[in-house]
């Protein structure tokens, strides 16, 4: 099967060796850019996408090793495979570089039966890798999946700062019953869509999603120092993306829905819980629990947005609080300070 | 060497160039060698070792492109040279070298 044409980075110092690889690649169909040396071939790779890379060894300043650790390191090329191409008597060189990751090797001048088969055969194992990303970010989130691509599959646990959200919709039990199956999922699907782009923009993993609540987290997998105003951020724009629709459903004579938020910020266990075959990004402890409660308690004081003391302590007085008194959690002693979100 | 004192250039490996792009291609490709090996063949002498070892590595490259196989089996002598840090013989090889290439050039410009 022909995986088709592929845009390829040629990366030789040798003006010769480029314009050889060149016609042969292009008489094959592909799309070539060329790079005269390492440093110019990051510069390249950082600022386009390239499906595969022709990487000579030897290289003046910035060689192929370095180019080759350098893209190792980076989450965002180490996918792209990479065929050395490197004169017959440094076959050596070669099974270093195949050590640091390189796909194959081609042997200077290239023959092009040998060029086409080495070509095709990166490029459709490219193909496949990016068929996995895609799926996996369609189950994930994009930082869950970078996470997950960056570290490996593992289901180790670590200690992390963060600020974990709940949010569900009000009486929701009582609208479901009150309209129709199909409008019911509309409604949630319009509802998870303008909550994840809030939460998204600020840089929140929505971790779960069950019925109309979901968990989100601020501040991991990937770090953000800012996480508590994030956090805050996140849900002053859920309540007002709310707002916005209500107006619509109103206007639609729809049934309108409200929504409660709490966060609570401080240190969190954070892990994938589950099995090799299905996993997911979890955090838990104490400070999930009270943004839990938090997110309950907006009922009874009829508040939307509610945070603990610690997420306040990370806002530098930039948005309006309300002090709305204590809240003892279950199994505490220390009763909690809680505040509410003009 | 068996294959003939007077010819410099394997026609194999000129064969296999003009299949790959025809003969406009392979006169830019030679163009291309002609106008790149001078500073090269300077770097073979009075440089840095590093810089020795990489003008020979590149004109090895292109001799064996060309099918020039004395010109790269000189260069790869120096090459080597170099890479042990040894540049004692690199005036007298750089000679056989500058030699070389010039019966190739004249060959390649025919």
């Amino acid at each position: 099967m022909s995986t088709g044409a592929g845009r390829i980075l040629v990366v030789d110092d040798n003006r010769v060796n480029r314009l050889l690889l060149g016609r042969g690649l292009e008489a094959q169909g592909h799309s070539v850019e060329f790079a005269e040396h390492g440093g110019e071939a990051l510069e390249l790779l950082g600022r386009g996408r390239f499906d595969l890379m022709l990487l000579d060894v030897e290289m003046p300043e910035v060689d192929g090793y370095q180019v080759l650790a350098e893209i190792q390191d980076d989450p965002h090329l180490r996918d792209l495979p990479v065929i050395m191409t490197t004169a017959l008597d440094e076959l050596d060189s070669v099974v270093r570089c195949i050590e640091m990751g390189a796909e194959d090797y081609l042997t200077k001048p290239v023959n092009p039966v040998l060029l086409r088969a080495r070509v095709q055969s990166s490029l459709e194992k490219k193909r496949l890798r990016d068929e996995q990303r895609d799926l996996i970010s369609k189950f994930a989130t994009r930082e869950v999946a970078e996470d997950l691509l960056t570290s490996g599959f593992s289901l180790g646990g670590k200690f992390v700062d963060a600020a974990a959200m709940f949010c569900d919709i009000r009486s929701f039990t009582k609208i479901a019953e009150s309209q129709e199956p199909s409008e019911t999922i509309e409604l949630l699907n319009d509802y998870y869509t303008l909550m994840m782009d809030a939460i998204g923009g600020e840089g929140g993993v929505v971790n779960q999603m069950v019925g109309d609540g979901l968990m989100a987290i601020f501040g991991a997998p990937a770090p953000a120092p800012d996480f508590r105003l994030r956090a805050v951020r996140a849900a002053r724009q859920m309540v007002e993306l709310v707002e916005l629709f209500d107006r619509e459903q109103a206007a639609l004579g729809k049934v309108q829905i409200r929504i409660g938020v709490g966060i609570a910020s401080g240190q969190v266990i954070a892990g994938y819980t589950g099995t090799q075959q299905r996993a997911t990004y979890t955090c838990v402890g104490d400070t999930v629990n009270l943004a839990a409660r938090l997110e309950a308690h907006t009922k009874v004081v009829d508040r939307p947005i509610l945070i603990d003391e610690d997420t306040r302590s990370g806002l530098n007085g930039e948005i309006p609080l309300e002090a709305q008194g204590e809240l003892l959690l279950e199994g505490k002693t220390q009763p909690v300070s809680v505040y509410s979100v003009a | 060497m068996p294959a003939g004192e007077d010819t410099r250039l394997d026609p194999a490996a000129f064969d296999e160039l003009r299949e790959l792009g025809g003969d406009d291609f392979v006169a830019d490709l030679v163009a291309t060698f002609l106008a790149d090996a001078p500073p090269l063949l300077a770097a073979l002498r009075d440089s840095e070792v590093d810089e020795v070892r990489r003008a020979a590595h590149t004109l090895k490259s292109n001799g064996t492109t060309f099918g020039a196989t004395r010109l790269s089996a000189l260069c790869r002598e120096l090459e080597e040279q170099a890479k042990a840090g040894d540049l004692a013989a690199a005036p007298t090889l750089a000679d056989r070298i500058d030699e070389e290439y010039a019966l190739v050039a004249a060959e390649l410009r025919r």
